[in-house]
């Protein structure tokens, strides 16, 4: 086992109400809250080695929360596990599961527009949904076995 | 005695035996070693001192080859940033070059790992605020990462690494003659990524010349050396120049308490001298 630091680096835009992040670790709930303002949401966690989720559930977007010009939005600006800044995994290994709204999914279907189901390497939260990241413990050798 | 060889530098010993054992090393063909062989047969020999009380080692498992304990502050410090760690005052020199400076006990910066030398080269011993050190860190969540630089040229040393705080410690040979070498292990509860686990687990080797060398040293040079050979002329010369004896074999102490270096008087007067 090992016990490792997680901070994860948010920047929020709002007009209205901030959206609010639920941060699990295997299911687990690390942090739940409205992102208020830009900054980190830092948790420790023991880990057992082996595979493990980082998941980021954004919600609170509703079509209430958009203007004609202004709207609601949480990005994943930065993550530090370990101390170590995961920008390269998080373009590769990271994926976004939107929930798209409606009646905009449907309009953007009937006009042809594919809304892509799974969206790699997403770190601007604009709809609803789930952020993804798979990594295993020891977080080190994870870091090596990615570098190759 | 020659009081002209007392140093305000504190010089280690470097005597005919420790000089012959660097001139055998360069004209004799020497073998490959592998980290793999040369790291437990280095815990072992560190270990093995027989005038140190040093417990709580099993609770670091993780052990890597470094060169020296400045090679073990480098990569401290390239994780974490000159602003992203803290010293005490009364440090380790290296940190005043780089201008980095010390925090006063009662003023740490909570959830900023420290990094601290023991024995302390002004104390020549572990530092006397030692256990309050541990109780503000555990309460300002500071994690300690110990340089042991000294530790082969101490005695009397009494210390438990199994504080939940603690979370790295190294020590070298560097202090027996050894600057040229500096070969050395580092001891981490859990490994972290930084530069001394890249060279050991992402490599897989360090460099060779370091670990050949190291245990040359290692079946060489016994661990307790320093105090073992040089003990009784510590006191003797300690006495005889009014000197207070410290738990450093090469350091004692002035009337006006500060303190000096002895080593290269030693190394004059000890067994196969200079």
């Amino acid at each position: 086992m090992e016990t490792i630091t997680f901070e994860i680096f948010f920047i929020t835009e709002y007009w209205k109400d901030p959206a609010t992040v639920k941060i699990t670790i295997d299911d687990q709930i690390k942090f739940i809250g409205p992102i208020t303002a830009d900054g980190p949401i830092t948790f420790t966690e023991t880990l057992t080695f082996g595979l493990h989720q980082l998941k980021i559930h954004r919600t609170g977007k509703t079509n209430e929360q958009v203007g004609a010009d202004k709207g609601q939005h949480v990005i994943i600006d930065k993550i530090k596990i370990d101390g170590v800044n995961i920008r390269d995994l998080i373009w590769i290994k990271s994926y976004y599961v939107p929930e798209y709204p409606e009646p905009w999914a449907t309009n953007q279907r009937d006009n042809g527009i594919v809304l892509e189901e799974k969206v790699p390497g997403e770190t601007f939260l604009g709809h609803n949904g789930v952020w993804n990241f798979e990594f295993k413990s020891p977080f080190y050798r994870f870091i090596m076995d990615w570098m190759g | 005695m020659d009081k002209n060889l007392i140093t305000k530098k504190l010089i280690p010993i470097k005597d005919k035996f420790l000089q012959g054992l660097k001139d055998n090393w360069f004209s004799q063909p020497q073998r490959h070693v592998t980290m793999q062989r040369f790291v437990p047969m280095a815990e072992e020999w560190f270990r093995s001192t027989k005038l140190n009380d040093i417990q709580g080692w099993d609770e670091f498992p993780c052990v890597d080859v470094i060169m020296g304990c400045t090679h073990f502050i480098e990569s401290f410090v390239l994780k974490y940033g000159w602003e992203g760690m803290q010293i005490l005052p009364q440090e380790y020199g290296y940190y005043g070059m780089m201008g980095k400076f010390g925090n006063e006990l009662g003023s740490l910066e909570p959830n900023k790992p420290l990094i601290i030398s023991l024995p302390n080269w002004y104390y020549a011993d572990l530092r006397p605020e030692w256990p309050d050190l541990l109780k503000e860190c555990e309460q300002k969540n500071i994690d300690i990462h110990i340089d042991f630089a000294w530790i082969t040229t101490a005695r009397d040393i009494q210390i438990d690494l199994d504080h939940p705080c603690i979370k790295s410690f190294a020590m070298s040979m560097s202090k027996y003659s050894l600057e040229w070498n500096r070969v050395g292990l580092r001891w981490s509860r859990q490994r972290t990524m930084d530069s001394v686990a890249v060279l050991n687990q992402y490599y897989g080797e360090v460099n060779s010349a370091l670990t050949s060398c190291g245990i040359y040293m290692i079946n060489n040079i016994p661990r307790d050396y320093g105090w073992n050979t040089y003990g009784d002329l510590h006191f003797k010369a300690c006495h005889e120049l009014d000197l207070t004896p410290t738990k450093m074999i090469h350091v004692a102490r002035q009337p006006d308490q500060t303190v000096v270096g002895i080593g290269s008087l030693l190394s004059h007067l000890g067994p196969g001298q200079i």
